[in-house]
């Protein structure tokens, strides 16, 4: 059953595992995700769940055999990697949440050509020595704010 | 009066927390793993770095965070200058989809002499004139090719065998020729040939055109034959006299030559590379079959799979380097092309290299067949390196056969 990391298991079988998942503590994109990774060695079912948990049911796929791959993978092996994989899926679903605005200002930034979305450098630019005794004939001046591009 | 300055204080970073940059990342092995940015900037560090990055447990000041802030994986102000600098980096990776289309294929012909097993292209036997393209089809698609916004483009006519298609050929290439100086683009033409059929005449005319040749070669007689079937089995031989020939009419920097991977030749990587030495070539693709047309559907004579590629590949480059320490210059195409994304900020257009265009279901269903290879969620997209046999209903992705 699910324990305090949010995660348990029972092992139904030499190759089948049913997971239990906390959807508190993983989110439901990252166990999506972690499925469809390892959907080339296993079966993977989410049955309809209680709303505390989320329920996962594996059968590892008994292919034939390859020179890479011998045997099938062990069940409880399988879990553990899953369980290591959830991880990996939960931070890469934070990135993305966290990064996604930034990420759209660059790409719409690269993709721009007119450069309205360009910001002038921060900061004055001005010489206040110069600003101060406007007597020569080059001065530095900020720009006027009103100023176009 | 002194001019006033921020105080010093005002130039140091706030002590407060970082801010996540979009990257991705993958556990390479027991040890490490890879982080790579939206730009290609890349970071192979301990196991659980991306952890201690999202989780904010990074020390501040330790080399790793510094070498996280430098690359852009992490920031600590989201100051508009720095989404100048990424967005100008992301440009400049992306720079090959300036201009839209450059590259314009021209199958002028279905028909070819050859029957190799691993064509993407349906072939006719020589004899169908109905499988050329007409002249219509021609003029209509210089057009469409001239409508391209790019300043430069690459006609490239292909088959089948285009030689078959000479007719053709001298139809579109004076248009495309005109048309580009109306518009004023500038134009690169390429044919694609076996040389099987090439004449004095038609090289004669290809010199006077400007129009570069490319070729096949696939190794010495005993692969290529194997490789290239035609009529009296002699590709081989044709090919190696047509390459002396083409050469000396339109001179050796105007012909290249490409080969093709299959099964037979992952046996056989150094003698590969030395037939192309010895024809005097500067220049060789070890590429992996692309994953399209009848290099899917015959599977079983191409159907090699990624760890032979790899051995094959490993051997074959170890040979190019020794070649090149002993003082003969020979490029290898496909580690130029993964070099120039990896440790350039240059992008390459190559298509096997790209995300292919396709709907949802389709990447959906390629991503089930090959995750295994390519890289987790979204790396894929840029790094989808040596896939054989996309649409293969159920592949085996590792070892070569059952025991």
């Amino acid at each position: 059953m699910s324990g305090a990391d949010g995660f348990g298991f029972e092992i139904d079988s030499e190759t089948s595992a049913t997971i239990h998942l906390n959807p508190r503590v993983y989110s439901k994109e990252a166990i999506l995700r972690a499925c469809y990774w390892f959907t080339d060695v296993a079966y993977i079912r989410i049955p309809e769940s209680p709303e505390d948990r989320l329920v996962v049911r594996v059968e590892i796929k008994q292919t034939a055999p390859t020179l890479a791959n011998p045997k099938p993978t062990p069940v409880r092996e399988f879990i553990g990697e899953f369980c290591n994989s959830l991880l990996d899926f939960e931070l890469r679903r934070q990135v993305e949440s966290e990064t996604a605005p930034v990420r759209q200002l660059i790409l719409a930034k690269a993709f721009s050509e007119s450069g309205v979305l360009e910001s002038d450098p921060p900061g004055v630019v001005a010489d206040p020595v110069e600003s101060a005794r406007p007597s020569s004939l080059v001065q530095i001046m900020s720009p006027a704010p009103s100023s176009p591009k | 009066m002194a001019r006033a300055f921020y105080p010093v204080e005002s130039y140091s970073t706030t002590l407060q927390g970082y801010s996540l940059l979009p990257f991705r990342f993958l556990k390479l092995n027991d040890s490490n793993e890879l982080l790579v940015n939206e730009v290609g900037e890349f970071v192979i560090s301990p196991l659980g770095t991306a952890q201690s990055l999202v989780r904010k447990q990074l020390i501040r000041g330790s080399d790793l965070y510094s070498t996280l802030k430098a690359k852009q994986f992490l920031t600590e102000d989201s100051s508009s200058p720095l989404l100048d600098v990424l967005a100008t980096k992301y440009r400049t990776k992306y720079a090959f989809i300036d201009g839209f289309t450059k590259l314009h294929i021209f199958v002028v012909t279905l028909r070819c002499d050859h029957s190799c097993h691993y064509c993407q292209v349906s072939r006719q036997t020589m004899d169908k004139s109905k499988y050329d393209m007409s002249f219509e089809t021609a003029e209509k698609s210089v057009e469409l090719m001239m409508k391209s916004p790019a300043r430069h483009v690459t006609l490239e006519l292909q088959g089948g065998e285009p030689l078959l298609a000479f007719d053709v050929i001298r139809h579109i290439v004076p248009l495309a020729k005109k048309r580009a100086q109306q518009l004023g683009k500038g134009l690169d033409i390429v044919v694609t040939t076996n040389l099987a059929n090439a004449t004095d005449e038609m090289l004669l005319y290809l010199r006077d055109e400007d129009i570069k040749v490319s070729t096949s070669l696939d190794g010495p007689a005993f692969i290529h034959n194997v490789n290239r079937p035609r009529p009296s089995n002699n590709s081989y031989e044709l090919t190696i006299r047509n390459i002396e020939r083409a050469r000396e009419i339109l001179g050796t920097r105007r012909v290249a030559a490409l080969m093709t991977t299959t099964q037979l030749s992952l046996q056989y990587p150094t003698e590969i590379i030395d037939e192309y030495v010895r024809q005097g070539f500067h220049s060789i693709f070890l590429r992996p079959i692309s994953p399209y047309g009848f290099a899917v559907k015959t599977k079983q004579k191409t159907g090699y799979q990624l760890d032979a590629f790899l051995d094959f590949y490993r051997t074959g480059l170890a040979h190019i380097l020794q070649i090149n320490k002993s003082g003969y210059d020979l490029a290898e195409v496909y580690a130029k092309i993964l070099l120039t994304k990896i440790l350039t900020p240059y992008g390459t257009g190559f298509v096997d290299l790209q995300s292919p265009n396709t709907t949802e279901s389709q990447q959906i269903r390629a991503r089930l067949l090959f995750k295994t290879l390519i890289y987790p969620e979204g790396m894929g997209e840029t790094f989808q390196v040596l896939i054989q046999h996309k649409g293969v209903a159920q592949p085996r992705l590792s070892g070569i056969d059952p025991l």
